[in-house]
């Protein structure tokens, strides 16, 4: 592709908005797993007893076997919502500005 | 270049994984009791990778083939050849290992396993594929001067994977010691030679294709474990967390991090 071409996709309003729908949204994932994650690392590194406490009155299945597993299933679910977003919609929508742009040669 | 880099780390980390031997052969237990079912499937296992390893040898042409496999993976396969790389000695026998010895650290462990993923699929994987570069380096050196970069990248990767290699060739040397009732230092250059021949004749076809049959072999595995051993219980979770707790030297304190 020429460098105008490539100059006049980088100037397109509808790409920009794109990118920037992209970045924020990647962002905001890493977000949420960071704020998971290390939520979870501070309540074991301050309060171990709340994770070692049972989950109702008579179990053995702690507070933290509970949190571990949802965390896990946190991770899976916030790459499974990437993945559909980059499948259904950022990969679409960028592959058609590129034909866009091609055509208007 | 990449080839003899390649072969002095498998040879350097055999070199260290065998002096790091006499501490790790640990009490060999009394009866190394052939096990003929688990022999048979290790045979089977090598002789179906080893013919994998000549096919992808013969298609084998080009450098491309060699180290991409001529691009003809698909994004699942490869997906899946990843989870087999992720699912190694490391997470199969280490982390039950340290659950069974530490209860919920051991979880605590895995978890930061995991969560490592969703970072580089986020952050990485999409600038990655747009650049059109294998690995990370690739994009690193195209935006910096090359020779500085390669080389930091190079001495990084080796550092790591020698050490990742140690802890899987003693994993793989164990099992075969138990399995065979070898010496142990016989293990270990079975391991590292079937390793050398894998990558070395077959490159990332034959690399890929190896480890989408170990994923597939222990995603099968470990859930038909994981529901026999829930079986046992009644499929219930606290009856066997509470049976664990009654047989665990830490008794309920294996249920919260640490020793609280």
């Amino acid at each position: 592709m020429q460098q105008d071409h490539i100059d006049s996709i980088k100037a397109s309003p509808a790409y920009r908005r794109l990118i920037t729908s992209r970045r924020r949204f990647s962002f905001a994932l890493t977000a949420l797993m960071t704020l998971t994650y290390y939520g979870f690392i501070l309540v074991v590194a301050a309060a171990p007893q709340v994770l070692a406490r049972p989950l109702y009155a008579g179990a053995t299945t702690s507070i933290g076997i509970v949190a571990g597993v949802g965390i896990i299933l946190v991770a899976i679910g916030l790459t499974g919502w990437y993945v559909l977003r980059a499948n259904r919609t950022l990969d679409p929508s960028m592959s058609a500005l590129l034909a866009n742009a091609r055509q208007g040669d | 270049m990449k080839l003899v880099r390649l072969l002095c780390c498998a040879g350097l980390a055999t070199m260290a994984a065998l002096a790091h031997a006499s501490s790790v052969e640990g009490p060999v237990s009394d009866h190394v009791g052939l096990n003929p079912v688990a022999i048979g499937m290790f045979l089977l296992f090598v002789l179906v990778t080893l013919g994998i390893t000549r096919w992808a040898s013969r298609k084998t042409r080009t450098t491309k083939d060699f180290y991409s496999a001529g691009g003809g993976i698909t994004g699942f396969q490869n997906g899946l050849a990843i989870a087999g790389d992720y699912m190694s000695a490391a997470s199969f026998l280490g982390l039950s290992g340290m659950v069974f010895m530490f209860g919920f650290d051991g979880l605590i462990y895995s978890i930061g396993f995991l969560v490592g993923w969703p970072f580089v699929m986020f952050l990485l994987a999409e600038p990655l594929r747009n650049l059109g570069k294998f690995t990370f380096v690739d994009v690193v050196a195209y935006r910096f001067e090359q020779a500085p970069i390669r080389l930091l990248t190079a001495s990084t990767s080796l550092v790591v994977v020698i050490f990742y290699l140690v802890v899987q060739m003693v994993g793989a040397g164990k099992l075969i010691q138990l399995l065979f009732g070898l010496q142990y230092w016989m293990a270990e250059v079975i391991v590292g030679v079937l390793m050398v021949i894998y990558v070395f004749f077959g490159g990332m076809t034959a690399t890929t294709w190896v480890q989408i049959i170990k994923a597939v072999l222990l995603l099968c595995g470990a859930t038909f474990m994981a529901v026999t051993a829930l079986a046992q219980f009644g499929f219930s979770p606290d009856e066997m967390f509470r049976r664990a707790v009654d047989v665990h030297p830490g008794a309920l304190s294996i249920m919260g991090p640490g020793n609280c």
